[in-house]
């Protein structure tokens, strides 16, 4: 009896603590940005797919990812790189490496999951797990070459400052091949649109892997350490994994034929109109992203008749793997419902499928995307 | 973990009641896990709690989802989910086996009613929109007002007393307390303050805690440094 009436007090107190103007549709109604709140606690937000008409996503607005959430806030973090000499860096060190500033896409392996039939277990993130931002940092190959590479090296394993919530708990860990670490274009960046990291996207330090999906841009960068073998542990050898070959949906994959994911494919979506418009006859702006984790845009293509027959829309903004283009495409409607779906194809030949392969953990959704508005007589 | 999980929360569920009702606990003998030193009170917290279908009677889903999934993340995380009983079950297991005091009797339950509330056919899930300069602040630093300049060995004394039972030596975390080092809310007293008075999940309220006492905690906590 006294444990239910602990119970019971202590889940009205939860409920008095609970953040009150969190749930607000009225927050979606007044001007100021927002964000879709997947889990509050820590948190997974969603960047709202009106955002998605842009070369560069606000950080504001740019989706959050925590497996445990942030360490606090501590500008003077050091980074350590192992080798054989081995660096300890601060960030006033960092300045004694060249600065590169470069614009890419960064998406989380699972953004579109929630899409996925049969559902899977995981945050349902359904488009706004992306954005692109410009990064500036420094080459984590100058870092690695100062520190020395030892003899043997073939991965680069990756930790952060965050903490599980128990001993119990795995850590994040990660590791990337050493080919890919010493890529001109993977960076330890400490700014991210012009302006030093916000905690929430990795302050001080966090990797920047362009191409690659999200798990592999490590946040809260702690240290990086050279070694012979890909990293052990959950989050290499049980999640951010893929089957090698297509399977059926539902199937129950063995462990043996999953192998880590990389490089995100070929991906567009429809920002504007936003599902469920209502707009005047006539001219009709169409406009969204589209890119590939592999290589540049070659071409973005609509349909308005569930995929019979394309049109070709225009793209924004320099190409290059790994970074999107803003499509745009217009249209002269006559009243009535219609639905709009995109899709883009890649330099190397890859084209979205209409419907995304199913996979256990629900990664890298990208079948066409269709939104439908409503055009007024 | 075989019948822990229930005896488990129930132990730490009559320690926190002790704690409630009178002046800080001593620190006890023993780690978090082992609830007989403080089970020597009263004969339902026995040391060997007998079969666990008497704590599953005790333990609704719903208590469970509470006590033991609400430590570590919110219950948005289960709510938007869309998983048939057999991938609920998949999942308990798996949390299970990361540390979360779920006993094996209530899995079953628990996988069958999170497939009722959270499954395939739960209807959309609605995902709140959170203003972006809401979910900043949240993880912001504030001033420290009437928490600041905390003594070391008070907080420690504090922790020791009022903490460590749940949140483990070292304050790295263990079952049920989620890690408290390098976290943001470390610094941001007022919510800190907060939570430490008014509680949270299975966390009891400790209204009697004085600014000096959560002072001192901040201060001892914010010394401590991670484990490797």
């Amino acid at each position: 009896m006294k444990r239910r009436d602990f119970l019971r007090a202590s889940a009205v107190a939860a409920a008095a603590a609970a953040v009150p103007s969190l749930g607000g549709a009225a927050a979606g109604k007044t001007s100021e940005p927002v964000l879709l709140g997947h889990v509050l606690r820590p948190q997974d937000l969603a960047t709202p797919l009106e955002w998605f008409d842009r070369p560069i996503t606000p950080t504001d607005v740019f989706f959050v990812r925590s497996h445990f959430g942030a360490p606090a806030l501590d500008p003077h973090r050091t980074l350590r790189i192992d080798g054989t000499q081995g660096l300890i860096l601060a960030l006033p060190d960092l300045a004694g490496f060249e600065k590169v500033t470069l614009t890419a896409v960064l998406q989380c392996a699972g953004n579109g999951r929630a899409l996925q039939r049969p559902r899977v277990p995981g945050v349902q993130w359904v488009h706004g797990a992306m954005g692109q931002a410009t990064w500036t940092g420094v080459r984590l190959a100058d870092l690695l070459r100062r520190a020395g590479i030892p003899p043997g090296a073939a991965h680069v394993e990756l930790a952060g400052w965050d903490e599980p919530p128990m001993p119990t708990v795995p850590r994040f860990l990660r590791s990337i091949p050493l080919e890919r670490a010493l890529d001109p274009t993977t960076l330890v960046a400490w700014a991210m649109n012009g302006a030093p990291l916000t905690l929430a996207h990795g302050a001080p330090f966090r990797l920047v892997v362009p191409g690659w999906a999200g798990d592999h841009w490590m946040k809260w960068l702690r240290s990086v350490r050279v070694v012979e073998q890909e990293a052990r542990g959950f989050y290499m050898e049980t999640a951010y994994r893929m089957p090698v070959q297509p399977v059926a949906p539902g199937a129950t994959v063995p462990a043996a034929d999953m192998r880590p994911l990389t490089v995100f494919p070929v991906k567009s979506v429809v920002a504007r109109p936003g599902e469920g418009a209502r707009l005047r006859a006539g001219a009709i702006a169409l406009a969204g992203v589209a890119f590939s984790g592999a290589a540049p845009i070659a071409r973005v293509e609509v349909t308005l008749d569930g995929g019979q027959t394309w049109a070709r829309a225009a793209l924004d903004g320099p190409a290059g793997a790994g970074r999107w283009q803003v499509w745009r495409h217009r249209i002269a409607a006559k009243p009535g419902i219609w639905r709009v779906a995109v899709r883009a194809t890649d330099a190397a030949g890859s084209t979205q499928p209409r419907d995304a392969v199913w996979n256990p953990s629900g990664y890298f959704w990208n079948g066409w995307h269709a939104v439908s508005f409503e055009v007024a007589s | 973990m075989s019948a822990a999980g229930i005896a488990f929360r129930r132990a730490l569920a009559l320690l926190l009641l002790a704690g409630c009702q009178s002046a800080p606990a001593p620190r006890p003998p023993e780690p978090a896990h082992s609830p007989e030193p403080v089970a020597s009170s009263g004969p339902a917290a026995s040391p060997e709690p007998g079969p666990a279908a008497v704590g599953a009677a005790d333990a609704s889903p719903e208590q469970v989802i509470v006590e033991a999934c609400q430590s570590c993340h919110g219950r948005d995380m289960l709510s938007q989910q869309r998983l048939t009983a057999a991938q609920w079950k998949r999942t308990v297991e798996k949390m299970r086996g990361w540390g979360a005091p779920v006993d094996e009797a209530e899995v079953e339950p628990l996988a069958r009613h999170l497939a009722t509330v959270a499954g395939p056919d739960a209807g959309p899930d609605a995902t709140p929109s959170v203003p972006a300069a809401e979910a900043e602040a949240a993880l912001a630093p504030q001033p420290d007002g009437p928490f600041a300049d905390g003594d070391v060995r008070l907080g420690r004394e504090t922790y020791d007393a009022r903490c460590l039972v749940c949140h483990g030596d070292g304050a790295h975390g263990a079952k049920p307390g989620p890690n408290l080092i390098d976290r943001p809310i470390l610094f941001r007293a007022a919510e800190f303050a907060e939570r430490v008075r008014k509680g949270t999940g299975l966390m009891r309220a400790s209204p009697d805690a004085t600014d000096d006492e959560i002072a001192g905690l901040l201060a001892y906590l914010r010394g401590e440094t991670r484990r490797q």
